[in-house]
């Protein structure tokens, strides 16, 4: 009888069980929590915007309904969710690692940049819809080299990659500034932002702005699964973030991961970039990058780095982030309000899962006691 | 220093403590109708679903050493730290002086004159005695502190008990024992009248241990009240007067030391009869070696040369311990010998070969082992799911192209844990979730998963309850059998003498001894840990 | 060159690079107390941020600039409780909450700037603190310009600084503080309340930062601008890390990035032949380089970052 439950288990964990840990013991409970930090959010929200005079309901008709309720306004929706899954797959795995990539928003603008410099040479000209790929592997590489920076003061002068990630953000952003005020300004128009690229990523479907890039933001969400799970790069990459000692007893080389984590995490997030160039804006300007860098890193850890999660948080965010601007039209309220949703759910979240975990009062030590009481 | 030389000359702080006890024991009577110094009465408290103490009474009388006997969790130190205000017990009272107390926190317990020496020292490491004994005081927070009158009445605590120690440098800068003794100094600055001593002798050579008692003699003797936590049952015996055993969180028997001996404590202790006698295993004689060092040189964690030039060659087929006060170089020989530290100077042979690159990987590649001290942080990592950690080290995973095979990793994982009797729900199971003996099969099965040529074990029993220390035990045995070279890095004297062929001792990084376990002492063995000469002279 | 090297360029200089600092000493005096207690403030910026609104908003409502700033700091104090409650009580990971404060930061003073003042064109005005002149000292020459005349927070966050390293060095609070931090567990056992002591940590840093948001709005700009705290909070992180959490010396720290904020705006001011970016840029350059060069090596508080579990086995 016992053996037969156990041949159960097996075949359903040979079935892909590692990719995603959702499904897991207490997944119900971490659900409910999840669900009900959600509730919470939104309801203190639906206060402050009682104090503004805005009718909640139609605030969050306008963030939660409407970007679902057409197909033109999903792929409003999904041009959104482009960057915000690729970033979040790219500081998803430099969490898996315990580093703490701040720096989404600068590397989007390098990619950004990246893309740009190949979409408007004479050579991207050239080449026409082949100087896209070319544009995102520029925008990989120098995204990639920017992340790196924070990767290797890391590794070589031990400073905290949260402060030199975030301080990258600002730098970068100025670089981006620079870059459309001067060496890639349209010559022919009159505001700070470059001509137009040589090609954009073509469009999925008839009467929506839906494009390859989703596609691409998709295909990365399955490689970061499997890489993570499936081979022995990923292994050691959740190693390191396991437990470093053990990571050295491992023979991992810690100077030289932190290294290569932090570039891996920047070719996603320069790809969120590229395509943002490439899909949406179809040239470079100021304020590209948007929020798009900390959205990413809240995605990563509302989906607590699991595959799956990390998918449906980044939906959830894009909803919130293609509904705000439509809120702030309609209603008046700041888009940036979304922001505020944002930090108060993951607050809450952890808040929820601190409470069934807490040594003492929870449920999980109740095992592990039980455990060392059985032995 | 003078204290320790005296010890070692023959003294005998042995006798001291004895003679202590020995006046004492006359006027036993008068001393049961006394109030006991500490009383506990029912002391319960459970960790979740687990209960660590289980109505638990115990009576401390001044003038007394009363032992706490018991297996690793057995519930010895939760029940020290409810007495010492760490721990809120969920029920059961506590009274001092035969009054009710009620102690929230350690600072209700030093209110109360109550002072604990913990097993993992409770000392701020960058600051100085001095600095970790002025925490203790009482002032208001916002005045100037008077670190002078601290200071000399440190001194004259030191003078009082002779305790010879550095209270300016940093303590991260003493010796293990020398800490101890900042530990004892905090106790007596505080004015304790019920001092716990939670496995005191767990971090000290055999000198070192005489030192503590005549300590502990000096203070039963003014009639305060001592509580010796111990799993050693010979020091149980030798220093206290009243012994409580605990198992599983109960008490099971209190009685008096003069009616005690080993094997009925054993047999309280453990609940049934244990085999603790490893087979005898050293017919055999040992093969070729299989890995040698010349001149090995290297640095610990905080770049100090903590290993200064060791030649040693480990044969196929025997056991090397090596016995070394912590920090003498062991952890950094056991970690270059595996490959995790690189040398920085010597040479490592493998085979006759030379070892051109320190890599984890290189090493487990030519068959060398390594079972580190640490097994929740080191030896696993505590998040992942046991099968996960079964590929902890392993360089050649089974799998398809660059994908792992996990549906194999799975079943060899639990092929391991069927084999090894890895009480687990499953290869599922969280490693954090696991017991420590259980967590150290496991490492034990993944490290001898392919018979390797060197096996190096780093304190593999250390916090390990007898029946899984015997199997871990037996286990290093079976490979030593199969032709395996091992490297037994303890601070056990019962395992290093009766598993090694040859014991080593190391001192500041060196070899300063070699001996065969049945022609040597732990006498002699604790005196070249010390740095003495085997002629019996200190360092 | 040498138009830079005159006193009536570099006096003026020195001096807003003395005013351009006091936010982030304020902040690093702030944060240096709360590290070595053991907890990281990473949402020191989003505390700033809200700060420097509510300072405004209560100097705007009640005319008084003194109530403003005390606004801002209580302000910025309840806001590190936030991070205090999950972080200490809920031993959750200190940096994630900080980001998350930051982020909630910048959407709430957004949403409260436009309901209280709608979105308009006219920008709300405070009158800003004035400068004090210090008798004697400010009468020396050059060292009494650039120290002597500035307004009264200048005189206080040097003061703090001082104070607070004769806290920590010299009084038993101190020894608590650096006990917590170093090793909570035996500070315990000392009889130290190791949360009590973490809580304080934040809620001294909260108020501190609030106070150098204060000083942004009420101080020397008189108004409020979005997202005005720009990343300082941030700086004042890696000057706790170049002053070796020494408060003393996160005044020098923070002197040497004050001046290169002001000089960044004073050469964009004087249509330099380099683009503007550059010197927006640069005060977050020279951070970045200057940790790389002297942020290595060092002795951060053992137990940094690090939740403390009393029950722990």
């Amino acid at each position: 009888m016992e053996k037969q439950t156990e041949e159960k288990q097996d075949n359903k964990s040979a079935f892909g069980e590692r990719i995603s840990r959702l499904h897991e013991e207490g997944f119900a409970k971490k659900l409910l929590i999840i669900l009900l930090s959600v509730f919470a959010a939104l309801l203190i929200g639906a206060v402050f915007l009682l104090i503004l005079g805005v009718d909640p309901f139609t605030a969050y008709f306008y963030l939660l309904i409407r970007p679902f309720r057409s197909f033109s306004s999903i792929g409003e929706l999904s041009i959104r969710l482009t960057p915000i899954l690729l970033t979040a797959v790219g500081v998803s795995f430099a969490f898996s690692a315990k580093l703490s990539n701040l720096g989404g928003e600068g590397q989007i603008c390098l990619g950004a940049i990246g893309m740009t410099l190949v979409g408007t040479s004479a050579l991207g000209e050239s080449l026409g819809a082949f100087s896209l790929p070319l544009g995102m592997a520029a925008a990989a590489l120098f995204a990639a080299l920017w992340a790196g920076i924070a990767g290797f003061v890391k590794s070589f002068f031990k400073a905290s990659e949260i402060i030199t990630t975030l301080l990258l953000n600002y730098i970068a952003l100025q670089l981006l500034s620079w870059c459309v005020y001067y060496p890639l300004r349209d010559p022919e128009g009159n505001i700070p932002q470059s001509a137009k690229i040589a090609a954009e990523l073509p469009r999925l479907f008839e009467g929506s702005r839906m494009n390859l890039g989703i596609i691409i933001a998709i295909a990365a969400m399955i490689i970061y699964a499997v890489v993570m799970y499936r081979t022995r790069f990923g292994f050691k990459i959740r190693v390191l973030g396991g437990s470093p000692e053990a990571a050295r007893y491992a023979g991992i080389k810690r100077t030289r991961y932190y290294i290569v984590i932090m570039c891996l995490s920047g070719v996603f997030t320069g790809l969120a970039g590229a395509i943002e160039v490439a899909g949406t804006q179809t040239r470079l300007l100021e304020g590209l990058a948007g929020s798009y860098g900390l959205t990413g890193v809240v995605a990563a850890l509302l989906g607590m780095l699991d595959p799956i999660g990390v998918t449906l948080s980044s939906i959830l965010l894009a909803a919130l982030e293609s509904g705000s601007e439509a809120m702030q039209v309609k209603t008046g309220v700041s888009s940036l309000f979304v922001n505020m949703l944002e930090a108060l759910i993951v607050l809450f979240i952890l808040l929820g899962m601190s409470l069934i975990s807490e040594p003492g009062k929870g449920l999980l030590r109740k095992k592990s006691a039980g455990r060392e009481a059985k032995a | 220093m003078m204290q320790r030389s005296d010890c070692i000359n023959g003294t005998l702080p042995f006798e001291c403590s004895m003679e202590i006890c020995g006046s004492e024991m006359e006027d036993k009577d008068r001393m049961q109708n006394r109030t006991p110094l500490l009383e506990l009465k029912g002391i319960t408290k459970s960790f979740g679903s687990f209960v660590a103490n289980d109505h638990i009474d115990l009576r401390v009388y001044p003038g007394e050493v009363h032992a706490v006997l018991g297996e690793n969790g057995a519930g010895k130190s939760t029940l020290m730290n409810i007495i010492y205000g760490m721990y809120k017990p969920d029920s059961g009272t506590i009274s001092i002086n035969g009054e009710k107390v009620r102690i929230r926190s350690p600072k209700d317990a030093i209110r109360h004159k109550i002072g604990m020496v913990h097993q993992h020292f409770m000392l701020v490491e960058v600051l100085s005695a001095i600095d970790n004994i002025s925490l203790l005081e009482d002032d208001r927070l916002f005045v100037p502190r008077d670190r002078k009158k601290v200071k000399e009445r440190i001194e004259k605590l030191q003078q009082q008990y002779h305790i010879d120690v550095d209270i300016e440098s940093p303590v991260e800068q003493l010796g293990i024992g020398m800490q101890q003794k900042v530990e004892i100094l905090k106790l007596l600055y505080t004015g304790a009248d019920v001092l716990i001593f939670d496995e005191p002798t767990a971090v000290l050579p055999p000198q070192e241990c005489d030192s503590l008692f005549e300590i502990i003699g000096n203070l039963t003797a003014e009639g305060k009240g001592v509580i010796f936590i111990s799993h050693k049952l010979d020091e149980v015996l030798r220093i206290s007067r009243r012994i409580t055993v605990l198992t599983r969180g109960r008490v099971v028997k209190e009685l008096d030391a003069s009616e005690a001996d080993r094997e009925g404590l054993v047999r309280l202790m453990v609940g049934e009869d244990i085999d603790m006698q490893i087979p005898d295993h050293r017919e055999g004689t040992a093969g070729e070696v299989v890995v040698s060092a010349r001149g090995l040189r290297a640095r610990d964690k905080r770049k100090v040369m903590t290993l200064n030039g060791v030649d040693l060659d480990i044969h196929a087929g025997e056991i090397v311990g090596i016995a070394g006060v912590d920090g003498n170089g062991q952890t950094e020989l056991a970690e270059t010998l595996a490959g995790v530290r690189h040398a920085k100077g010597g040479k490592v042979f493998i085979d006759g070969t030379e070892v051109s690159t320190y890599s984890p990987r290189t090493f487990v590649r030519n068959h060398i082992q390594y079972v580190p001290a640490d097994r929740n942080n080191i030896g696993s990592v505590p998040d992942f799911p046991l099968y996960e950690n079964w590929l902890l080290r392993n360089y050649d995973p089974p799998r398809r192209g660059p994908i792992i095979d996990y549906h194999k990793v799975r079943e060899e994982a639990a092929e391991a844990i069927e084999s090894y009797d890895v009480r687990t729900r499953g290869v599922d199971e969280r490693t954090a979730q696991l017991s420590g003996g259980n967590l150290q099969k496991f490492i034990m099965a993944r490290s001898l998963r392919e018979t390797p040529k060197l096996l190096i074990c780093e304190y593999p029993t250390r916090g390990l309850d007898i029946r899984a220390a015997m199997f871990i035990r037996e286990k290093i045995v079976e490979a030593k059998k199969a032709g395996c070279g091992v490297l037994l890095l303890s601070g056990d004297f019962d395992e290093l003498f009766s598993l090694s062929d040859r014991l080593i001792v190391m001192y500041k990084g060196k070899i300063v001894g070699e001996r065969r376990p049945e022609e040597t002492t732990v006498r002699e063995i604790g005196m070249l840990m010390m740095g003495g000469a085997a002629d019996g002279k200190a360092d | 060159m040498n138009e830079f090297l005159t006193a009536a360029f570099l006096i003026p200089l020195f001096a807003a690079g003395v005013r351009m600092s006091v936010p982030l000493i304020l902040g690093s005096v702030g944060e240096v107390v709360a590290e070595k207690t053991g907890v990281m403030n990473i949402g020191l910026e989003g505390q700033m941020l809200i700060a420097a609104l509510i300072s405004f908003i209560g100097a705007y409502f009640t005319g008084s600039l003194a109530l403003g700033i005390l606004c801002g700091g209580l302000s910025g104090m309840l806001t590190a409780l936030i991070s205090a409650f999950w972080c200490v009580n809920r031993k959750q990971d200190q940096s994630v909450v900080g980001i998350m404060v930051n982020l909630f930061a910048i959407g709430f003073t957004n949403f409260l700037y436009r309901a209280i003042f709608g979105v308009r064109t006219d920008r709300a005005k405070v009158e800003i603190l004035e400068s004090i002149k210090i008798p004697v000292l400010s009468d020396i020459p050059v060292i009494g310009e650039i120290f002597f005349d500035q307004n009264i927070l200048v005189y206080i966050a040097v003061l703090m600084a001082v104070f607070t390293l004769y806290v920590l060095k010299r009084t038993r609070f101190g020894l608590q503080i650096e006990a917590t931090g170093e090793n909570p567990k035996a500070a315990r056992s000392a009889g130290v309340r190791v949360k009590p002591v973490r809580y304080f940590g934040y809620m001294f840093c909260g108020f501190m930062a609030g106070i150098a948001g204060a000083f942004l709005s009420c101080g020397i700009v008189g108004a409020y601008t979005e997202n005005m705290s720009a990343g300082r909070g941030f700086i004042c992180l890696a000057v706790t890390i170049l002053a070796r959490w020494n408060p003393v010396l996160s005044v020098l720290a923070a002197l040497l990035f004050g001046t290169v904020q002001a000089l960044q705006l004073r050469l964009q001011a004087m249509g330099s032949e380099l683009p503007y970016q550059f010197f927006v840029a640069l005060p977050y350059i020279v951070t970045l380089l200057s940790l790389m060069l002297f942020g290595w090596n060092i002795h951060a508080p053992k137990a940094l970052g690090k939740p403390y579990n009393e029950e722990q086995r």
